[in-house]
């Protein structure tokens, strides 16, 4: 068990959920590697790496966005809400991530949070874990989260 | 045990995802997958969220980049830098503490001769209160009262008064602990502050009060004699004791 192990399994998950959050690569890839430093530094154990991490992130990219980014002056990409072009050069697949982006983005955190990690295929007790929930309640949280979602991407 | 005659009752839209997410226990899931193929209401439901949960993940699929390729070896320099830099500050810290001790104890040194012209001009100065820090405020509320605002609650502080014409003087001091030395004519208190910080002393009229912090002489005030301290937030006012006897102060 060693660090690059841990780093091997959970970088593209981790990556994959803080870009979808930012839609920004350079601030997905700092957000991502300081969890790792973090973990790095921390004596958590391989086998609770993955919602540690998760949590890790949440947090940066959630409650500390502002100082953290501000740090790197990043800040603007953030505060402006803007989002990268995809690239495909495929109009219809820019259309669409942009109105799932704008969906999504319409949420409140905790939904996003929990369905971006759904997405990463977290378990019900991971997701619990990291959001702060009864794991009994993450599918009723995620169905409602799903449900808003869709009104939002469907538009009124 | 199950009861054939009697059908399930309808899943809620959590536990439905939560099947359609694998994340029932095996029993619950074969007993919900058994209502929902056989649910119409239910099946609308999976349906839903199943049409929700595409167009989710299509969506953010279409976004994507592809995954950088991470490098551990960037992660533990970080790691490294920051091992390094945290206990730095803590280091400096020490090391400039023990390098004023040292300078300090060499004879003939600048910061020797420096705090030795201080501790000088403290002890020939006793004019100046040094403890305007520690007492921000002395007032009198009434003819026969005083207000103390200690600025550092640790500190005891002493208080004397002296009638003249020889009567019991009783004192009532609130929210501190307060030894009373009570004599005829004369009163004297040593308070412990605590973490009080405002002090009230009543006591029936005097002809003298006196405060001393540490043994000097913060505040006197004789009858009808009203003395001042330099003005300011942060020093000592005024106190004025209405003299209720016109005999001689006692010295």
């Amino acid at each position: 068990m060693s660090f690059e192990s841990v780093y091997e399994r959970h970088f593209a998950p981790l990556f994959r959920y803080v870009h979808r959050w930012t839609r920004d690569r350079d601030a997905a890839e700092d957000v991502v590697q300081e969890t790792f430093v973090r973990y790095l530094l921390s004596t958590v154990p391989e086998s609770e790496a993955r919602p540690w991490l998760f949590r890790v992130a949440s947090n940066l990219l959630r409650d500390d966005r502002r100082r953290y980014l501000r740090r790197r002056r990043l800040g603007l990409k953030w505060a402006s809400g803007r989002t990268e072009m995809p690239e495909s050069n495929e109009p219809d697949r820019a259309i669409e991530t942009a109105r799932v982006g704008d969906a999504l983005r319409s949420l409140e955190e905790r939904d996003r949070m929990m369905l971006l990690m759904r997405e990463e295929g977290c378990s019900y007790h991971e997701i619990a874990e990291v959001v702060g929930v009864a794991p009994t309640s993450v599918g009723t949280l995620l169905a409602r989260a799903l449900r808003r979602f869709k009104e939002a991407y469907e538009g009124p | 045990m199950k009861d054939p005659e009697r059908p399930m009752a309808h899943s809620d839209e959590g536990e439905i995802l939560a099947w359609m997410d694998e994340q029932l226990s095996s029993l619950r899931a074969a007993e919900v997958e058994e209502h929902v193929r056989g649910c119409e209401a239910c099946s609308a439901v999976l349906r839903d969220l199943q049409g929700a949960a595409a167009a989710l993940g299509h969506g953010l699929s279409a976004g994507d980049r592809p995954i950088p390729r991470g490098s551990t070896l960037a992660v533990r320099r970080r790691a490294l830098r920051r091992r390094l830099i945290r206990p730095l500050p803590a280091a400096a810290v020490l090391v400039l503490v023990f390098a004023t001790g040292a300078l300090a104890m060499v004879p003939g040194s600048p910061l020797r001769s420096w705090i030795a012209a201080r501790n000088h001009r403290a002890s020939a100065s006793p004019a100046v209160p040094p403890t305007a820090a520690l007492v921000t405020r002395l007032s009198v509320v009434s003819p026969d009262s005083i207000d103390i605002v200690v600025g550092e609650p640790r500190d005891t502080l002493d208080v004397q008064l002296v009638r003249s014409a020889g009567l019991r003087i009783e004192v009532e001091t609130e929210r501190a602990h307060a030894l009373e030395r009570l004599e005829l004519g004369n009163a004297q208190l040593r308070i412990y502050p605590g973490t009080a910080r405002r002090l009230r002393i009543r006591f029936p009229r005097v002809d003298r009060v006196r405060v001393l912090l540490g043994g000097r002489n913060l505040l006197s005030s004789a009858s009808g004699v009203q003395e001042s301290g330099p003005s300011g937030e942060d020093s000592i006012t005024s106190v004025r004791i209405a003299p209720t006897h016109a005999g001689q102060e006692r010295p």
